[in-house]
Parts: structure tokens; C-alpha cells; sequence
């Protein structure tokens, strides 16, 4: 079992919890990691680093308290225990009223059940790291000599380790390795500077192809110059596959029961059973997904994982839910609590998988007279606000006309309200993407979308 | 926090394979939030952060390494992990610490952990009281008080010993508005270098109303137009404009990889004349500011902008290797988990000489940015964007009406060069800036500027 050095100090917190009258959980994270990005073959920057984190969370009188050490000696958790029930009762005292939902998972997982992937070395050489930045970054400057710079670049490796244990029953923990890799390559011509990323996700290093990637941000980049400004206009837009893993997976934020308790969520209770998109649109959680990012055995509560469909053919079937929400909403726990160890107890998606349609690319770009692909989104922080759900984001992308592409486009912006565009979604693609993050769809077309231009 | 002994070990380790410059920066800092929900208390949290970063200067290639064990063996394992990335000729050796001793220009009240936590309790209550009593649309409530205690040392090979403190307080509220089907959402937040006896000076009435009136002017307004126009930003957080538009391509972490627009622009005049921008640290308990950088460089006023003339770009130690300027005290990071880069502090335009009702009658069709949201942008193309707030539609030098849902994108260095008029009341925000060294501490400002045209990202049609 990983961190099995904690046991005595598990028991430990086990009797405290149990005289002080508390319910604790104890979530502890190593994260083995480093990175290097190079600039004309030099590296820029060479980071590595151990980060190890212990989580308490108490339990006591309906209120919450949590507490965060990087010491893992059994004296510095135990200090924070000890901060975390203070932090629990301070809050108690300050409300007559007790919240009744708040508790702890006591049939969760338990043992290890994930381990590192086989072929995954702990012990590679580091100047094969840089290497394959190198090449990385080579394969971009070499795809055309308009590249005339990756400014930022990087290939990552991490280990990370996760124990979850509470006084309830639960104790589990899993490894995992993820290899990741990105590069933005700047191309100029004239006055003109686009640029271009790509990124790479694996779960260990032999399946990254550095030629791959640094040479479609190149083509990317490349793609883009002679960019015009689109006119400003209503247009159908297809968004690939990024923007609209972008787009899409603001709809797991509202699909939080934490949010929907909370009403932050533009969608409700009562929306349960009912029509929030168009009915192209079919959504699943998967924890397990082959590659996945998110892909996880257990929560961060220690409830083992399962699929859960979240959205069926347009119709709402279920919320993401933790234990907590799970009782305050009456229904039942999903196992997505998720937290890090400096954090109270949230919810969070695993994969959020979007299916397929059944059209190709170029069956939707045919669909209409004039469509404006969306290649790529920005700005979500600033331009996306959750709680209307109107958005006004930054946009680079390209016109197509009867089916053929006619020209880059840049500076310019699509908006709209969220609930708008999930029922103008005209069709789903059929080709699902190498999974890059978490949220995993592919392009989508939108009937009608506001675009501001010239 | 390390013995200077150990420090000299530490250093000696770094370059034993050659590095010609080593640094350490080790960091203990302290953390607490309280927040309610539902007019209950919602986050009760404290945390504690400790550990080193390892940094090693191959001439401009940079390695670093980080670890939380900061004892001897585990300072000096980081060390040779890091020298062990890279091998150079370099022979240095470290020289002794010399510890440099200021006076703070910042002044500090009791420590988060001294304050009464019921105290602090007691202004949340307050903020949720407030606000759902200024309007019958408030559905909810989140008022949040963050703290932060961080204790910094660096030391370097070529002798440099700083040590610091700095204490962080922000106050926050979220408020979400429903009304006949329509849903809003409104923010507020203060952020001061400094302790919690600043919350006795906030008009807890005035600050809930703010952000509640914010909500309820905007919920039923019509969404803002869209295409081109002349756009008047508003002072205080409207200097996200230029944090976005410009003041990211000025740090050397973009100018040294040619990947900024205003690489090679020094001495040229890249904007109108009454445009002045500062890049100051020494502003005294204000959010940005610093005593020492995380290099250990004393802090100081950097003129960026002026009156039109590019003057000095931020640069950080590194920055200053790779491009021959001198550093400017802006060595950032958010932790010892980053190494760090050039960034801005307190950034603003300086005060000019208009005023802001002559500047909207001067606008026939345009937009009146009154307050804004965050922004990005892409250094290498210069491309930003930044979200609106609220803003006013003007017709005929007259505001029209609210809008909502804008954002206004364009090139950092386009939109310097049409920014025509500068107004005569300047104002600071405070605000969190993420970059490749992590979340800091930032200031925007600047008085009313009117931009004869950026692109306005509402509704077509």
C-alpha cells in the first residue's frame, strides 16, 4: 500500500476522531514530476520536483474543517487534525442551525487499486528527456521556415500517488503516470504573427511521437497566416474538436449537484428528465476511459468509480454528485467528490465524453452554403459568465464555402447564452479525438451562432 | 528559516557540475480562508506551504528543483538533482551570504493565526446580511475572506541574503440574482498588502451594495452590440487593459524568445504622447508591491511608457542575462514551486488631463466600458481579449443604456497606439495574475482612456 509509513498515524487520527466525537478523512498526494522546455535547442528551463501534501478533513456538529500540511511526520498531521477540528467547531459555533448532509463515505474502496502502467520507467535518462523537447521543438522550426519560434514548449512527466482514509472504512490508494506535451509554434510573415499549439497526452513516454506534435503546432500556425477578419454576422459554426471540449465541459460545472444545491447552476432540480439540449447531443462520465486524463478508480472520497450518462440524447438523466449532495439532493452518490489535499470537499468530473455523431468533417461542412470553423477559443476566464451563461469569447478559425476552405480568420468573437447554443447544436461529429484532456468530443456543429467582426 | 551554513552547502552543491550562478529560495507560508454559503458558514480551511526551490544558471539555460524537505540532506539531495540536469565549465564558487538588512515599507498588524477568527466571522455575516437585504433578487450569497502569511529567504552564489514577509488579505463577495427567469451574477473584492485590521475600514454597506446594484442594473439589460467602435474604459480595474494589452509583452520571459511585439521597440515611440505607464513596486501596503523581489532584488518604480516613448521593459534575472538590459526587482513567483519570471507589480496608466464627461460626448456610437472583467493574451501575436463587466451604450455623446455580455479583443500594440485621450482621475484594482511563474498579486489601474476603436464582441443582429 502506498504510504503505508502513515498507518500508525491513521490509527492515531482514528482515536482522536473517535473521542473528540468527529468523522476525519485523511487524503495525502505525492506528485514526482518534472518538465523541460527548450529554446533554439538550449534548454530554457529544466524543473523537477517531490510535492507531498496531506489533507484533513474534519467532520463535527454538521460542520466542516480542513487542513493542509506539506510535513508529512506524524507530528505535523496530527497538528493538522487537531486545526482542522478547531476549524470545524469554530464553525458550529457560529450557526444554531446543523447541515445533516455533511458526513463521510463508510463503504468506499478500499486496497490499491491502480498501479503505474507497464513500461513506465521511474529511472529514465534525463538527457533523454531533453532530447525529446528537443525534437519536440526541432519539429516545429524544421516544418517551414516562416516558423521562426516555439516560445512555449515542453514535455512534462509525472508520477503522482493518492491516499484516501477515513474513519468510517474507507482506505485506498492508487499511482499513476501521465507523460504530456505541448508546443506553440509562432509563425511570421511580414507583419503578420500567428501561432499554433498542439498538445499530447499519454499515460507513459514511449507513445509520444515529438515529430508528430511539434510539426502539427507548426502547420497550425502555418494554417493561420493571411487570417482576415471575418464580417460580423449570424453564422453556423463548427467548432472542432478543442474549442469544443472547451465549450462543452463548462456543462459539467452546471451539471455539479453542488452547484444545483447551491443555485449557481443555470439548470435545476426540476430540469431532471427534461430536454437542456438538442437531442444530437449524448454526454457520459467514464472514469475508466482507455488514456483518459481523468480516468480515475475511486473519487477523492474513496467511493469506487462508475459511468454515469448524464445527458441522453438531449435529455437530462442525472447530476455529478458527491456523498454530501448526494443526501442534500435526495439522490444518490455518483462518486464524484473531488478535492486536493489543500481543499474542501467539491465535485468534480472524470472523463466527460461526448458521443459521436455520425457525419464525417466534410458531410458538415457541406451542410450549409458558408459554415466558420472555430480552430481555436480564448479568453473563457473573462468572457464566459457562469451565472447567466452568456459568452463572448475570442475566436481564430477559417471560412468554408460549399464545403472548401476559403480562408484563415482571425479577430473575432462568438457569443451567445450557453442553454442557446446546447439546443442549436445541429450535429455531432463522428471522429473522436486522441484524448488531450479531460474532456473528450468531437467537433460540433452549431445552427446559428452571433459572430462580431468587421 | 536555513542556516547560512547550510545555505553555502546548498549553493556549493548547486554548482558542482558546472553552473556559473545558484540561488535558493526557501518559503514558509501560512493560509487561511473563511467563507459562508447559504448564510451559513461554508469554508473553514487552513493550510501550510514549506519548501525550497533550487535554481542553477548554465548562461541562459535554467534548471530547477524543488523539494519540501528542508532539512540539510534534503536541501543538498535537491541541489545535486538539479546540478546532476546539465554540465557546464563553470568554476564559481559561492560566496559568503551577506545578509542585507532593510526596513520594510509596508506595515503589518497581528498575524493571520492572532486574529480572532469570530471577528473575521463577523464581517462575512454582515457582507451575506447586506447584500440580501439591498435587493429581493438575491439568491445567494458568498462572502470569502483569504489570508495569507509567507516568510521568503533567497540566497545566491554571488552573496545575496534577503529575507521577507508579507501578508495578504482579500475580501470577497459573489452574488447570484434571479428575476423573471433571468439569472446574474456579480463579484466584488479588496486585496491589500497587509492584516486583517484593514476589514474595520471597509464600509461593509457600500461594499455589498456595489456589488449587488452591479448584478441588478445588468440583469435585464440588452446585450451589447457588436462590431468596431470607440470604447471609453473606465479607471480602477479598466487598467486590465493595459496589464493584457501590453504589460505582458513588455516582460523579458517574451522579449528574450523574440516572441513579443515590442521586442526591439525601446526608445521608439509606440504610443500617443499622453500616454505615461508604471510599473511600480514601492507603493506602500498596496497589493502588488514588495519589499525585496523573489530574486532578493530590492524593489523599485520602473517608468514603462513615457508619453508615448517606450522606456524600459520588466526584466528579471534571467531576462536580464539573455538580453542585456538590468534587471528591474520584478523576479516573481507564486511558491517555491515555481521558478520565477519577469512580472508586472503595481502597473498603471498615469493620470492625464481629461475628463471623462467630455470624452463620452465626444463618442457619437460607441461603448462605455464602466467596469471590467479578467483578460488574457497570446505575447507572441500581441492578440488580447478581456471581459466587460458593465458597460453603457453611447449615442451621440449621451450614455443610452446598459449592456451586458461584451468583450473586447484586439493587438496590444494597435490599441496603445489609439488610445487618444487619458483622463484626470486615476484608480487601483487589485487583481490575481497567472503566468508561467504561477498566481500572483497584481495591481491594474489607470484613469478613463478613450480607444478610438476596438472590436466589441456583443450580439450580432
Amino acid at each position: 500500500m502506498i504510504f503505508r509509513e502513515l498507518d500508525p498515524t491513521f490509527e492515531k487520527i482514528a482515536a482522536l476522531a473517535a473521542a473528540d466525537g468527529a468523522a476525519a478523512e485523511v487524503l495525502v498526494t505525492r506528485e514526482d514530476k518534472f518538465s523541460v522546455s527548450v529554446q533554439k535547442g538550449r534548454v530554457d528551463k529544466f524543473d523537477s520536483g517531490l510535492g507531498l501534501c496531506a489533507g484533513v478533513r474534519v467532520v463535527t456538529d454538521g460542520q466542516e474543517g480542513c487542513c493542509s500540511t506539506e510535513d508529512l511526520s506524524e507530528d505535523a498531521i496530527l497538528r493538522s487534525y487537531r486545526e482542522a477540528l478547531e476549524c470545524a467547531r469554530f464553525a458550529a459555533g457560529q450557526s444554531e442551525s446543523r447541515d445533516a448532509a455533511l458526513g463521510m463515505v463508510g463503504s468506499g474502496a478500499r486496497g490499491q487499486v491502480e498501479a503505474l502502467p507497464d513500461g513506465f520507467s521511474r529511472a529514465r535518462a534525463i538527457e533523454r528527456k531533453i532530447e525529446l523537447a528537443r525534437q519536440l521543438e526541432g519539429a516545429s522550426l524544421k516544418r517551414d521556415p516562416r516558423v521562426v519560434a516555439v516560445p512555449y514548449n515542453g514535455y512534462v512527466e509525472s508520477i503522482g500517488a493518492t491516499r484516501v482514509f477515513n474513519t468510517k472504512g474507507v482506505d485506498c490508494a492508487s499511482e499513476r503516470s501521465s507523460v504530456y506535451a505541448y508546443a506553440y509554434a509562432l509563425a511570421r510573415d511580414g507583419a503578420e504573427s500567428r501561432t499554433g499549439r498542439e498538445v499530447f497526452f499519454a499515460r507513459s513516454e514511449g507513445e509520444f511521437d515529438p515529430v508528430r506534435t511539434g510539426g502539427r503546432a507548426a502547420e497550425r500556425a502555418i494554417a493561420k497566416l493571411g487570417s482576415v477578419q471575418p464580417e460580423t454576422g449570424v453564422f453556423p459554426v463548427l467548432f472542432d474538436a478543442a474549442p469544443a471540449a472547451e465549450l462543452l465541459g463548462q456543462l459539467a460545472a452546471y451539471l455539479s449537484g453542488k452547484a444545483v444545491a447551491e443555485k449557481r447552476s443555470i439548470f435545476a432540480l426540476d430540469s431532471l428528465g427534461r430536454p437542456i439540449s438538442s437531442p444530437v447531443l449524448t454526454i457520459e462520465d467514464d472514469p475508466f476511459l482507455p488514456m483518459g486524463p481523468g480516468s480515475r478508480p475511486f473519487d477523492s472520497e474513496g467511493t469506487e468509480a462508475a459511468r454515469a450518462t448524464l445527458l441522453e440524447n438531449g435529455v437530462l438523466r442525472g447530476f455529478l454528485l458527491n456523498s454530501v449532495y448526494a443526501r442534500k439532493l435526495g439522490l444518490r452518490n455518483t462518486g464524484h467528490a473531488s478535492r486536493g489535499p489543500k481543499s474542501e470537499l467539491g465535485i468534480g468530473p472524470s472523463n466527460w465524453v461526448v458521443k459521436p455523431g455520425a457525419e464525417g468533417r466534410a458531410a458538415l461542412l457541406r451542410r450549409h452554403p458558408r459554415v466558420i470553423v472555430v480552430t481555436d477559443l480564448a479568453g473563457f476566464h473573462a468572457g464566459f459568465h457562469a451565472g447567466s451563461g452568456n459568452f463572448s469569447l475570442q475566436a481564430e478559425g477559417e471560412l468554408w464555402e460549399g464545403g472548401e476552405r476559403k480562408t484563415p480568420l482571425c479577430n473575432f468573437v462568438v457569443s451567445g447564452g450557453f442553454k442557446d447554443l446546447l439546443a442549436s447544436i445541429e450535429a455531432v461529429g463522428n471522429e473522436v479525438p486522441r484524448p488531450f484532456s479531460s474532456v473528450v468530443t468531437p467537433e460540433i456543429l452549431v445552427a446559428g451562432l452571433s459572430v462580431a467582426g468587421r | 528559516m536555513v542556516s547560512p551554513g547550510v545555505v553555502f552547502k546548498v549553493l556549493e552543491a548547486g554548482l558542482g557540475n558546472g553552473a556559473d550562478f545558484a540561488e535558493i529560495f526557501v518559503e514558509d507560508a501560512y493560509s487561511s480562508e473563511l467563507s459562508m454559503v447559504d448564510s451559513r458558514p461554508g469554508k473553514a480551511i487552513v493550510g501550510r506551504l514549506r519548501g525550497a526551490g533550487i535554481r542553477l544558471f548554465y548562461g541562459h539555460e535554467v534548471v530547477y528543483a524543488t523539494t519540501s524537505d528542508l532539512s540539510e540532506a534534503g536541501l543538498i539531495k535537491a541541489a545535486r538533482t538539479a546540478a546532476s540536469a546539465l554540465r557546464g565549465a563553470g568554476r564559481a564558487r559561492p560566496s559568503e551570504p551577506r545578509a542585507r538588512g532593510f526596513d520594510s515599507i509596508h506595515a503589518y498588524g497581528k498575524r493571520p493565526w492572532e486574529h480572532d477568527r469570530g471577528m473575521k466571522f463577523r464581517v462575512l455575516q454582515a457582507l451575506d446580511g447586506a447584500a440580501r437585504a439591498r435587493s429581493s433578487m438575491v439568491t445567494q450569497a458568498a462572502p470569502a475572506l483569504l489570508e495569507k502569511n509567507q516568510k521568503i529567504l533567497v540566497a545566491n552564489s554571488l552573496g545575496t541574503w534577503a529575507e521577507d514577509e508579507r501578508n495578504y488579505v482579500t475580501l470577497r463577495l459573489a452574488v447570484t440574482l434571479e428575476d423573471g427567469g433571468e439569472r446574474e451574477e456579480a463579484s466584488k473584492r479588496t486585496g491589500d498588502l497587509g492584516t486583517a485590521e484593514v476589514l474595520g475600514k471597509i464600509d461593509i454597506e457600500a461594499f455589498a451594495g456595489e456589488c449587488v446594484d452591479q448584478g441588478v442594473r445588468l440583469i435585464h439589460a440588452d446585450h451589447a452590440p457588436a462590431g468596431e467602435m470607440p470604447v471609453i474604459i473606465d479607471n480602477g480595474f479598466g487598467g486590465v487593459i493595459f496589464h493584457e494589452a501590453c504589460g505582458h509583452g513588455l516582460e523579458t520571459t517574451s522579449v528574450a524568445k523574440n516572441a513579443s511585439v515590442f521586442c526591439g521597440k525601446l526608445g521608439e515611440k509606440i504610443a500617443e504622447s499622453c500616454v505615461t505607464a508604471i510599473d511600480d513596486g514601492t507603493m506602500a501596503n498596496t497589493w502588488g508591491s514588495l519589499d525585496v523581489d523573489d530574486e532578493g532584488m530590492a524593489t523599485r518604480r520602473t517608468v514603462l511608457i513615457e508619453n508615448g516613448v517606450l522606456k524600459s521593459y520588466i526584466v528579471d534575472g534571467m531576462g536580464a542575462r539573455q538580453t542585456g538590459f538590468a534587471p528591474t526587482g520584478s523576479g516573481r513567483r507564486q511558491s517555491y514551486k515555481f521558478a520565477p519570471a519577469s512580472r508586472m507589480r503595481n502597473t498603471f496608466l498615469a493620470a492625464g488631463e481629461d475628463r471623462l464627461e467630455d470624452m463620452i460626448r465626444d463618442v457619437d456610437h460607441g461603448l462605455y466600458a464602466k467596469s471590467m472583467g479578467g483578460g488574457s493574451v497570446n505575447p507572441a501575436t500581441g492578440d488580447y481579449n478581456f471581459g466587460v463587466r458593465e458597460a453603457y451604450l453611447i449615442r451621440n455623446g449621451r450614455l443610452e443604456k446598459p449592456v451586458k455580455g461584451a468583450s473586447l479583443i484586439g493587438r496590444g500594440i494597435d490599441t496603445l497606439g489609439r488610445i487618444v485621450k487619458v483622463g484626470d482621475e486615476l484608480s487601483l484594482e487589485p487583481g490575481m495574475c497567472g503566468s508561467v511563474s504561477g498566481s500572483i498579486p497584481t495591481t491594474v489601474g489607470q484613469p478613463a482612456i478613450l480607444v478610438s476603436k476596438i472590436l466589441v464582441g456583443g450580439r450580432a443582429g
